[in-house]
């Protein structure tokens, strides 16, 4: 949350990159720190690699390797890189800023009581970016005045 | 310069567009410049109909106009189920709100090729049907300016905005501009309007020859914009002073303290020569009792014309407007009258 009378907004962020303070040596190591970032449990991780929860806790731990395509998999699922699992860098240098996503609060607090989860709430961010000319009645609107409620209504059941 | 010239956010506009000079000439210019490029391989064109088709096409915009709650269904249909553009399916919601006319929509699974890489959703239900062509035309002035391809990546401003922002209101001069195309409208406009009177009667005729589908309001605003001398548009409605409104909004009143509303000018639009030459109107102005713009309103004649002073007209909190013999002409559309007025011993009407 910001201060000072700012609009509060609650920041995600998606970082590929992990800074040199936290450099990881291990690939085991840079999916535990990767998951961690996304507060996701190893369960979590193991359904969206479609791997065990055991082969998972053996990789993170340095106990086993991995071929290359279940890397594949798990580097899809946490959106890294393949060449920043294996090697702790990335190819890429476009990429070098972090990639931030910024949740307005409104939409942040909808998405917590309806329990959507955060794809949901990014889905419902990207769509209200594709309108990009509306006159209204009222003043300049923003995100944080959207009708999250309403729009999530309409297009649910795509989602 | 005007005040719209002066605005911080059409100044922008201009600098993101490369362009340099006073900000709304250059970006009206900008933007003709555009259609005259995209036109000049189809000189047998005559019809704006078929100008709107050109440039769509060389825009990669489409049209889709609600008339019925079954179109928003087929939306859904073709876009959210068809083309994967969920958003699409979340526009009956938004054209709730009275004052939304349209909304442009950039699809996110087109490619750069596609005809349709922006959809332009026009909301034709009711009142709203009349605006037709005039929306239209403003969403293209946005394809043009803020969303024209080479700003896609720079432009993030706000895309929500109500009528009387700046960069609205320079979308609605851009549409009046390009949607009555100087090549075909220009024409028509020096045959039928006298050099020193703009009569609605001349509008009229105008408008049917140049396009049938356009409203009368926005002919109107195209011809006052190229007329040389001062006219000024105002909209008269009954309504409550402002602070009287405010004390009502704010539950501050009582059932017997409730003031009546009277007839008050609501809006007052300015030509170029009108601006130069100070002619001005000041909104909850009451026109009064023996003004043109009072008889229409109360009389039983929907269209009333005449000779009065503005010194007649007086402000509550004391004066008056400057003397000066004015001709007025005036139509009552109902709910307002609207009028146009221009200085008398200018206008030789016959």
């Amino acid at each position: 949350m910001k201060r000072n009378g700012a609009k509060p907004t609650m920041k995600v962020e998606f970082t590929p990159f992990i800074s040199e303070e936290t450099a990881m040596t291990t690939v085991g190591q840079r999916i535990r720190a990767r998951r961690d970032e996304l507060g996701w449990k190893q369960d979590d991780l193991a359904e969206a690699a479609n791997i065990s929860n055991s082969f998972l806790s053996d990789l993170e731990n340095g106990k086993r390797s991995v071929g290359a395509d279940k890397l594949l998999d798990i580097a899809r699922a946490l959106s890294l890189s393949l060449d920043y699992l294996m090697t702790g860098e990335d190819a890429s240098k476009t990429k070098d800023a972090a990639a931030e996503v910024q949740i307005p609060t409104k939409l942040a607090r909808f998405a917590q009581e309806a329990g959507l989860t955060f794809r949901q709430a990014l889905a419902l961010l990207d769509m209200q970016h594709q309108i990009i000319a509306h006159r209204s009645s009222t003043k300049k609107d923003d995100l944080d005045t959207v009708d999250w409620q309403k729009f999530y209504e309409a297009v649910k059941e795509f989602l | 310069m005007s005040k719209l010239d002066q605005s911080q956010e059409v100044i922008d506009l201009a600098r993101k567009l490369g362009l340099q000079g006073t900000p709304v000439k250059a970006i009206l210019d900008h933007c003709e410049s555009q259609v005259d490029t995209w036109l000049s391989a189809h000189d047998d064109v005559c019809t704006i109909e078929e100008i709107e088709r050109i440039v769509l096409a060389k825009s990669q915009m489409v049209f889709e106009e609600i008339h019925d709650d079954d179109d928003f269904a087929r939306l859904k249909k073709v876009y959210a189920h068809g083309k994967g553009e969920i958003v699409l399916a979340s526009m009956q919601y938004r054209f709730d709100d009275p004052g939304t006319y349209g909304s442009l929509v950039r699809r996110s699974k087109a490619t750069m090729n596609d005809h349709d890489r922006y959809v332009a959703v026009i909301d034709c239900r009711g009142p709203k049907l009349a605006r037709r062509f005039f929306t239209r035309w403003h969403e293209i002035a946005h394809r043009l300016t803020t969303h024209c391809d080479k700003l896609e990546l720079v432009f993030t401003e706000p895309a929500f905005r109500s009528e009387t922002d700046p960069v609205e209101r320079m979308m609605d001069s851009i549409a009046s501009h390009i949607g009555f195309y100087g090549r075909l409208f220009n024409p028509l406009f020096t045959e039928h309007c006298h050099e020193h009177c703009l009569t609605l009667d001349a509008i009229e005729t105008i408008r049917q020859a140049y396009c049938g589908s356009a409203s009368f309001q926005s002919t109107l605003f195209a011809c006052q914009n190229r007329f040389p001398s001062p006219v000024v548009y105002i909209e008269a409605a009954e309504q409550l002073k402002a602070k009287d409104q405010r004390s009502r909004d704010q539950l501050r009143m009582f059932a017997d303290d409730q003031p009546t509303p009277e007839l008050r000018v609501s809006k007052t639009i300015r030509n170029e020569a009108a601006h130069e030459s100070g002619l001005t109107f000041r909104r909850n102005m009451r026109p009064p009792e023996g003004s043109v713009v009072y008889r229409a309103f109360y009389g039983d004649e929907v269209e009333l014309s005449g000779t009065e002073d503005l010194g007649e007209w007086t402000f509550s909190a004391g004066g008056s407007l400057e003397p000066l013999e004015v001709l007025i002409e005036a139509r009552n559309v109902g709910d307002r009258v609207f009028a146009t007025i221009q200085p008398a011993h200018s206008s030789q009407c016959t």
